[in-house]
């Protein structure tokens, strides 16, 4: 079903809720929120239009294949930043004593590895919690195939 | 490896998200990445193994923060050989579902199967060497997440049901583990379980309900998680519903995790002195007994050769918290060695009745009779298995059941030895007459020299072999676990 008045405020409503997620994520080493808060604002911006304008709209972006992607690349990418600490020859998941730039103390590219774990983290749960629920909308079981209707 | 400790999570946990991501584009990938993590995390295993033996525990603060600021995991010699268990385990099951699970499961489920498997890994991997106590609570919810997944990956209507039995039931183990961990935090301001261990008795004196509480809660959590008798009732749904690679995992691996949680909390956090000051060992005790022979009597009466695996593992996590519930040196190290023999043993027994289900398609009792025709090797793996599972001298299990008989008797209770070898031979009562009936009944008709394919015969051969091996030359996991049990009672 289309309805006029809710596809539009979506419309208005989708790059702020976005652009505040982003926000929340790449501020998490400074202010409340990090990349939990921030992802489950992002997924919830992108479920919002999906539900006013139709989940097949969200499928030629996000769909299986490309929120696949996105999960893969944030959760290795945790891993992989823990890591570089370890080929640095520190211990696993060290920040600043492994090299990663202090930057300056409340400015946003500080606090080295901990701005881009968060990255690591937002990027994941956004694609997660879309892919949840764009999953329970399409019926989808556990092994992808769709009941229809 | 002085990584290792950071490493024997991560990496599992790196391989399932590139082996789910890669699993869409060439399953093949998946496959054979699921069995080279698990390898690769095998060797590290093995060579923390020779390390701490060699130079005693590591520890690993992890981001370079010691605690009680920073969360640390530490690598004993209960860790490490629970470690080596864990990844070897896991490889030869892995191999066994390369020929296996593709068939059972379908292109599609079989996507999701092997980066379940290596989330579970890594899951058991950090429960198993978590040094802080939330940690401990995460790391367990991985697991029973990864487990009810891995049970219900092909959709099948009992396998769903199956596991959600046990999602539901294991969250409430979870909240109880989650509120014991809350409980213990907020009387002694620490979750690291060095820290916590120093301020209990103290807190103990202060808050003694709290304190019991938290015990009890745990008790409960990972009593529940371990299947301790009567918190056993999702077992044998979950376990004989499973694909036969994820029962092999979750009866041989998962379930030994919880139980060394469970004892890293009685006997390094409480400690000694403070535990039997409480009523758990009593309680465990007598659930423990009750484990042994309701496992035992009920496995007498099932015709599914899955579920009558699944009764016997009750059963033999009965001896497990058998032992540790008796204040002995012997009879907690013939616990801590049956968690490694029982997990040898039954990943032996559920590979090899998966590998006999897979050629004849029949799971009940009475159709596998005369199998030892067709498969000579596997039912022959199964007889080792079985005469293990009974204790028959020269195999395993005879080792581990005659320490616990043996601290039995360091405690001048001679009818708890009786209860162990009345349980041992209630347990001889479900196996033989199998065992029999493979060899000299009647054959229905069997395809003719059927074993299966060598990689899938090899795990079973080599499980079948470890266990005749370390019956007959114990001193390998004997002498750790020796030694865990006494530094367990070494401490106050």
């Amino acid at each position: 079903m289309h309805d006029l008045i809710l596809s539009t405020i979506a419309g208005y409503l989708l790059p702020l809720i976005t652009v505040y997620g982003a926000y929340v994520i790449t501020h998490g080493h400074l202010s409340p929120g990090g990349g939990f808060a921030g992802g489950t604002i992002i997924a919830a911006g992108l479920i919002l239009a999906a539900l006013s304008w139709g989940f097949h709209h969200a499928e030629k972006v996000f769909n299986e294949n490309s929120l696949g992607n996105l999960d893969t690349l944030g959760s290795s990418g945790y891993v992989l930043i823990g890591l570089v600490a370890v080929f640095r020859g520190s211990l696993f998941l060290t920040n600043l004593g492994a090299g990663f730039p202090s930057g300056t103390p409340g400015k946003l590219f500080s606090s080295g590895a901990v701005w881009l774990l968060g990255a690591a983290v937002g990027v994941k749960v956004a694609a997660t919690v879309f892919g949840l629920v764009a999953r329970i909308w399409s019926g989808g079981g556990a092994s992808g195939e769709v009941d229809e209707p | 490896m002085a990584h290792g400790p950071a490493l024997v999570i991560a990496l599992p946990f790196l391989g399932a998200f590139v082996c789910g991501w890669m699993g869409s584009r060439r399953i093949g990938f998946a496959r054979w990445g699921a069995v080279g993590t698990a390898a690769i995390h095998a060797f590290i295993a093995l060579s923390l193994l020779s390390r701490v033996t060699r130079n005693g525990p590591l520890t690993y603060a992890t981001g370079g923060w010691p605690a009680p600021l920073g969360i640390e995991v530490r690598v004993d010699i209960l860790g490490a050989v629970v470690l080596t268990l864990l990844g070897c385990g896991a490889t030869l099951i892995l191999l066994f579902a390369q020929s296996h699970e593709p068939a059972e499961l379908g292109r599609q489920a079989e996507r999701w199967y092997w980066p379940l498997c290596l989330t579970l890994l890594g899951g058991m991997s950090g429960l198993v060497i978590a040094k802080d106590l939330f940690n401990l609570f995460v790391m367990a919810e991985i697991c029973s997440i990864a487990a009810c997944g891995i049970i219900s990956v092909d959709s099948r209507p009992a396998a769903l049901e199956a596991s959600f039995k046990y999602l539901l039931l294991s969250a409430v183990g979870s909240g109880a583990v989650l509120l014991a961990t809350a409980m213990l935090y907020s009387v002694t301001g620490y979750l690291d379980m060095d820290a916590i261990s120093r301020a209990l008795p103290a807190a103990a004196a202060s808050f003694p309900r709290v304190t019991m509480g938290a015990l009890a809660l745990y008790l409960v959590g990972f009593g529940l998680k371990a299947a301790l008798f009567p918190l056993h009732v999702w077992l044998p749904d979950a376990h004989s519903a499973a694909p036969s690679a994820s029962s092999a995992l979750l009866s041989g691996l998962v379930v030994k995790v919880y139980v060394v949680a469970l004892a890293r909390i009685g006997y390094q956090v409480w400690g000694p002195d403070l535990l039997w000051r409480s009523p758990a060992p009593y309680v465990m005790f007598w659930f423990s007994a009750g484990a042994m022979f309701f496992g035992s009597i009920v496995a007498i009466a099932q015709r599914d050769i899955k579920r009558l695996l699944a009764y016997s593992t009750i059963a033999q996590m009965g001896y497990i918290f058998f032992g540790l519930s008796l204040r002995s040196e012997n009879a907690v190290a013939g616990a801590l060695l049956h968690v490694f023999n029982h997990a040898v043993m039954k990943v032996c027994l559920f590979l090899a009745a998966g590998a006999m289900i897979a050629r004849t398609g029949k799971r009940d009792l009475a159709g596998l009779s005369g199998i030892a025709r067709s498969m000579p090797l596997t039912t022959a793996a199964f007889t080792i298995g079985a005469l293990a599972m009974i204790g028959v001298p020269g195999t395993n299990g005879f080792i581990s059941k005659w320490y616990v008989a043996l601290g039995a008797l360091d405690l001048g209770r001679p009818l708890y030895a009786v209860l162990v070898v009345a349980s041992s031979l209630l347990s001889g009562a479900y196996y033989l007459p199998f065992v029999i009936s493979a060899y000299f009944g009647p054959d229905p008709g069997h395809p003719r020299g059927r074993e299966g394919p060598p990689a899938e015969l090899a795990p079973i051969v080599i499980l079948a072999a470890v266990c005749v091996l370390t019956g007959f030359l114990p001193r390998f996991p004997l002498q750790h676990m020796l030694e865990v049990a006494k530094s367990f009672f070494a401490l106050r």
